[in-house]
C-alpha cells in the first residue's frame, strides 16, 4: 500500500477547484505550511490553465480527462499530472524563456514554486501516449 | 397646524415655549397631502394610508432614475449595468414600504442608503464567482488575519493544523475556506478602485501598503517584457520579488505591508493579467 490518492476529473475550469482541495486534502497531515500548500496549488492551477497547453491537449483529440496522482513520499508531497500532448510542456517551457511574459513563464514559475519539476511518460499502465509533469514539493521539518 | 418640515427652521431661537408648541404639531398625525404637494408625498400617503398598489407603483417608477445613477456608479465592477438597476430597484422598494412617512424626511434621503446597501450585498454575496456559503467566507476573512498572526508569531507560515486550531475549525473547513478566498471572480478582483465603497474586501487595490522605494526596480518594461506592461507597479513589484528575487509569500507580505493572503491573490491575479495581455497580442 502507497500513500496516494488519484483523482480523475473533466478539463474543465469548474473543476480545478476540486483538484486544488484534494492536496490540499494531502498537505493537511503532513503539516506542510500555508505557504507550501498555495505554492503546489498555483504550480497545479498554473499547468491546468495552461493556454498553450489546453490547445495542443483539444489538437490531439482532447486527451481524456486530467489525472492528478499525488504521492506522499518521506517529507515530500508529488503531484503527477496528466496527460498532455507529447511534447507541448517541453514547447511551452522554452517559449517562456522568451515569450511575452518576459521570462515569467511557466517554467520560471514552476521553478520558484515548486522543488522539483519532471517531465516525462506515464508511470503506470493505462497512463495513455501523452506526458506527465511531476511537481515534487518538501515539506520543511517545523521550526 | 398644517406645518411643513421648512417651519422648524424659522422657529429657531424662539420661545422654548412656542417652540415646544410647534414640535407638539409636528407630531400629529399626518395630514392628508393637497394638491400642492410634491407627488411623492401624496403618493406615499397613498399608499402607506390608503393602501394603493398604484401609488406604489408610480413611486417606483418615478424614483427610477435615481437608482439608475446609482447603478451605474457601481456598474464598471464588471457587473451589467441592467442587473444592478433590478437589485438597486429591491432597495427602492424596501425603501418605499419602510419608509415612515411621519418621520417628515425625504423620501431620496431614506432610499439612497437603502439602493446602495442593496446593490452592496449584491457585491459581497454574488461577487464570488462560485456561491460561497456564507460561513465558508467569513471563516476566511478570519483565516486571512490568522495566518497574519500565527506567522509573526511562529515566525513561519502555519499548518493547516495549526490554522484549524486557531480558528476552532475543522481541518477541511480551512482548506474550504481557503479555496473560497480564490472563488473570487476575477473581474471583482481586477476592477479599479472603487469610489466610495467600504467594502475593502472585495478590492484589494484600496488596502494598498506602503510605497516602496523598490518599486522602481521592475521599472525597466522593455526588459521585462510587454506582458508585465498590463500590471500596475505594485503587482510588478510583488511578482518580481516573488518570481525573480525568490521571496516567500509571507516575505512579501510583511515587506509591502498587506495580508499574505492578499499576496496570493494578487500574484494570482497577476499572473491572470498576463496570460490576457499575452492573449490579446496573439
Amino acid at each position: 500500500m502507497s500513500d496516494s490518492v488519484s483523482l480523475s476529473f473533466p478539463r474543465d475550469s469548474r473543476y480545478y477547484a476540486v483538484a486544488r482541495l484534494v492536496v490540499g486534502g494531502m498537505a493537511a497531515p503532513l503539516e506542510m505550511s500555508y505557504d507550501a500548500l498555495d505554492d503546489l496549488q498555483l504550480a497545479i492551477s498554473s499547468l491546468l490553465d495552461h493556454e498553450d497547453l489546453a490547445t495542443s491537449a483539444r489538437e490531439d483529440g482532447g486527451l481524456g480527462d486530467v489525472h492528478l496522482r499525488l504521492r506522499i513520499e518521506d517529507h515530500r508531497l508529488e503531484a503527477a499530472i496528466g496527460s498532455f500532448s507529447t511534447g507541448s510542456l517541453d514547447r511551452a517551457f522554452e517559449r517562456s524563456a522568451t515569450d511575452a511574459a518576459g521570462g515569467l513563464g511557466l517554467q520560471r514559475l514552476l521553478s520558484t514554486i515548486v522543488d522539483d519539476v519532471r517531465v516525462g511518460a506515464g508511470e503506470e499502465a493505462g497512463d495513455g501516449d501523452g506526458e506527465w509533469i511531476t511537481l515534487t514539493k518538501q515539506v520543511k521539518a517545523l521550526a | 397646524m398644517n406645518r411643513r418640515p421648512e417651519d422648524i427652521i424659522v422657529t429657531a431661537g424662539l420661545d422654548p415655549a412656542i417652540q415646544q408648541d410647534i414640535e407638539e404639531n409636528l407630531n400629529e398625525p399626518v395630514r392628508r397631502p393637497t394638491a400642492d404637494d410634491k407627488v411623492d408625498h401624496q403618493l406615499l400617503y397613498a399608499y402607506h394610508h390608503d393602501g394603493s398598489m398604484k401609488a406604489r407603483e408610480q413611486l417606483i417608477e418615478l424614483y427610477l432614475p435615481l437608482v439608475r445613477s446609482l447603478a451605474r456608479r457601481y456598474s464598471y465592477r464588471g457587473e451589467q449595468l441592467e442587473d444592478l438597476v433590478q437589485v438597486g430597484c429591491i432597495g427602492l422598494i424596501k425603501a418605499i414600504d419602510r419608509f415612515d412617512i411621519e418621520r417628515g424626511v425625504e423620501l431620496t434621503t431614506y432610499a439612497t442608503p437603502n439602493i446602495i446597501g442593496e446593490i452592496k450585498r449584491h457585491f459581497r454575496d454574488k461577487g464570488w464567482a462560485v456561491r460561497v456559503p456564507r460561513g465558508l467566507q467569513e471563516l476566511n476573512v478570519r483565516l486571512s488575519k490568522l495566518i497574519e498572526e500565527l506567522t509573526v508569531q511562529l515566525e513561519r507560515s502555519p499548518t493547516i493544523a495549526e490554522l484549524a486550531k486557531a480558528s476552532g475549525a475543522t481541518e477541511e473547513e480551512v482548506l474550504e475556506a481557503l479555496e473560497t478566498g480564490q472563488a473570487y471572480s476575477s473581474v471583482s478582483l481586477s476592477s479599479g478602485p472603487g469610489g466610495g465603497d467600504d467594502d475593502g474586501d472585495l478590492d484589494p487595490l484600496e488596502s494598498l501598503g506602503s510605497i516602496d522605494e523598490q518599486y522602481a526596480i521592475t521599472e525597466d518594461r522593455a526588459v521585462l517584457g510587454p506582458g508585465f506592461a498590463a500590471l500596475d507597479d505594485r503587482e510588478r513589484f510583488i511578482l518580481h520579488l516573488r518570481f525573480f528575487e525568490g521571496l516567500t509569500q509571507s516575505q512579501i507580505a510583511s515587506r509591502v505591508g498587506i495580508s499574505q493572503m492578499h499576496v496570493s491573490r494578487l500574484i494570482r491575479r497577476s499572473l491572470q493579467k498576463i496570460k490576457d495581455e499575452i492573449g490579446t497580442h496573439e
